[in-house]
């Protein structure tokens, strides 16, 4: 997470930067020290990223790009639930959870995050992480998005082992990007895309409680995409590129906070990620599958309180003060895109289908016209 | 001896207002959950209450062709309680519209209404029926408001005073057949705190919101 010292004006971009190393800062409030969906303590990240082969696409074999990215919400998640919401801004993908959110309001498995044709297999290894016993086991929480013009999809390269090596691999602190994990073959606003994450801390009252957030970027067209407000997209044009079948694609967005939020105002919550997709220009196509799951961190729920005995206590942030968890929710899911694209790199797949990544030098010079650049800072 | 009721109804000829605490408490909720079926539309308030799931008034029953008139009735309950539509005092008055003819009104009809809640006092009979019956479970009450028209179903409301979180009275409600549901739960009362503090809360397991949801399906058949 270095800083890149590229805020010199028409000084070319060496390597690739996150968008505050950039000089670009999306929206008003603070991240946390890592700027990372792992700010909010006991959230654990791994990937595996499967990368192989070259050329053209033969099924079963490759080239593969692709890969599994596993959030821990807690260790012991499947143990000790946490509350969660849903939200859906357009629903042509798979998100399973969906209904142990809506109808139960908890979450009580780790989050994996992957490619279409692997969800079946992702959910029934996550399946093997529930206790064999005589409560009902929980729900595996597995997302998916499209990444055909890479991947060789349809030859389902992810398999058990890897899943379990994403969730044995997961850690806190500074969060691999770009084209790693469940991201490795996404494409975003035509760019190369995948998996970007970013924070917000929120002082209220006494109290400071952290939002953080990770985006599996595979969303939007070229002419769309804007970053912080400018329309980048548009501006860069297409560069020799042609058009891609990104209606096709969609953004997760998983939002992690320690503030005690109930399920209902998770989901609350998880809807402003939608202001957050859209002032970077998404519309949420329709054949796009967008989801939100929102946990908090804060309140656990013994199993064995969850579904017998007496019950259970928890604690709430009063609606009148949710106010700022909507806006650091809103922007962190903005900047995670953003450093999903900013953290991207080129990439060649099957047929030898390129990708190039947002080109950091003109996107800069962009901003900087727009008087939207400051300095470069850490994160 | 009976117990208390969870819920006290005060009568009009052109409206009922169903009550789980005084009108003029302090700002405080109670969580809510709605559900509708079919062709019914005949509710104001509801988009508020599904946004918060929470509810700081009497609901008030109402012809379906005079829903407005009592929306806006309890719209000034609730500005006698803060003009400021704040959810934890009356904002918004949940109304729900009965399919029935509606009776001519006085032309002081809003000053009887407004007398009437705020003695406590019923002043006459709405032109529909209310069946009440109640359950107990474990240690927790369950009440069931029916109101029809000549046996036809119009609304049912059931109330609780076991601490069910939103998604709980959601299964709550859902068991409800009448064109429109509500379920109610007195067991977590929110009161407003500053900001750092945070509400307190409790909340049953499964296994006794199992035991609520059978009860309530039998209250709803019965």
């Amino acid at each position: 997470m270095l800083a890149a010292p590229t805020a010199a004006a028409n000084a070319p971009v060496e390597g690739r930067h996150r968008a505050r190393a950039l000089g670009i800062t999306i929206g008003r409030l603070p991240p946390g020290p890592l700027n990372a969906i792992t700010d909010v303590a006991g959230v654990e990240v791994g990937h595996t990223t499967l990368i192989s082969g070259h050329g053209k696409l033969e099924i079963g074999v490759g080239p593969v790009r692709t890969g599994v990215t596993a959030i821990w919400p807690q260790r012991d998640i499947v143990h000790e639930f946490l509350p969660c919401g849903v939200d859906v801004p357009n629903g042509n993908g798979e998100f399973s959870g969906m209904l142990a959110a809506r109808n139960l309001g908890i979450l009580s498995s780790p989050i994996c995050l992957t490619t279409t044709s692997s969800v079946g297999m992702v959910h029934d290894a996550l399946q093997k992480l529930q206790p064999d016993d005589e409560l009902p086991p929980g729900t595996p929480v597995v997302g998916e998005t499209w990444d055909d013009f890479l991947n060789d999809t349809v030859g389902r390269h992810v398999r058990e082992q890897h899943v379990f090596d994403a969730l044995s691999a997961a850690r806190g602190g500074p969060v691999a990007e770009g084209s790693v994990g469940g991201g490795t073959g996404m494409m975003c606003y035509e760019f190369k895309g995948g998996i970007g994450t970013a924070s917000r801390v929120i002082e209220q009252g006494g109290s400071q409680h952290t939002v953080g957030v990770l985006v599996q970027a595979n969303h939007g067209t070229r002419e769309l995409l804007r970053i912080d407000g400018v329309p980048v997209g548009t501006e860069l044009g297409r560069q020799g590129q042609a058009e891609q079948r990104a209606e096709l694609n969609s953004i997760l967005m998983i939002i992690a906070t320690d503030a005690p939020l109930l399920a209902h105002q998770l989901q609350r919550l998880a809807r402003r990620a939608t202001h957050g997709l859209a002032r970077t220009g998404s519309i949420s196509n329709n054949s796009s599958g967008d989801f939100t799951l929102a946990f908090s961190t804060a309140n656990r729920i013994p199993r064995e309180s969850f579904y017998r005995g007496a019950g259970y206590t928890l604690q709430s942030v009063e609606q009148f003060h949710i106010r700022p968890y909507f806006e650091a929710a809103s922007e962190a899911v903005e900047e995670s895109i953003i450093n999903a694209l900013c953290m991207a790199e080129d990439m060649t797949g099957i047929n030898d289908n390129f990708l190039p990544a947002l080109p950091l030098t003109e996107t800069l010079e962009i901003l900087r016209r727009h008087g939207r650049l400051k300095g470069a800072v850490d994160g | 001896m009976a117990e208390p009721a969870l819920f006290r109804t005060i009568d009009m000829p052109f409206c009922q207002a169903v009550q789980f605490e005084h009108w003029n408490a302090a700002p405080g909720r109670f969580f809510v959950a709605v559900r509708t079926r079919g062709a019914f539309t005949a509710m104001l308030g509801n988009g508020v209450v599904e946004e918060f799931r929470t509810l700081s008034g009497p609901v008030l029953l109402a012809p379906a062709s005079a829903l407005g008139g009592i929306y806006d009735a309890g719209l000034r309950l609730a500005d006698a309680r803060s003009l400021d539509a704040q959810i934890d005092q009356g904002w918004p008055p949940l109304t729900i519209g009965i399919d029935v003819t509606a009776p001519a009104r006085p032309a002081d009809w809003i000053a009887l209404f407004l007398d009437a809640i705020r003695q406590q006092k019923s002043a006459g009979t709405p032109p529909w029926q209310n069946k009440v019956r109640a359950a107990r479970v474990a240690d927790y009450r369950l009440q069931r408001l029916h109101c029809h028209v000549d046996g036809k179903q119009a609304a049912t409301i059931i109330a609780t005073d076991a601490p069910l979180l939103p998604q709980q009275l959601q299964r709550l409600a859902d068991r409800g057949d009448a064109p429109v549901s509500l379920a109610v739960s007195l067991g977590n009362r929110l009161p407003r705190v500053d900001a750092g503090e945070m509400q307190q809360l409790t909340a049953v397991s499964e296994q006794t919101l199992a035991l609520l949801v059978a009860s309530a399906r039998r209250l709803v058949s019965a």
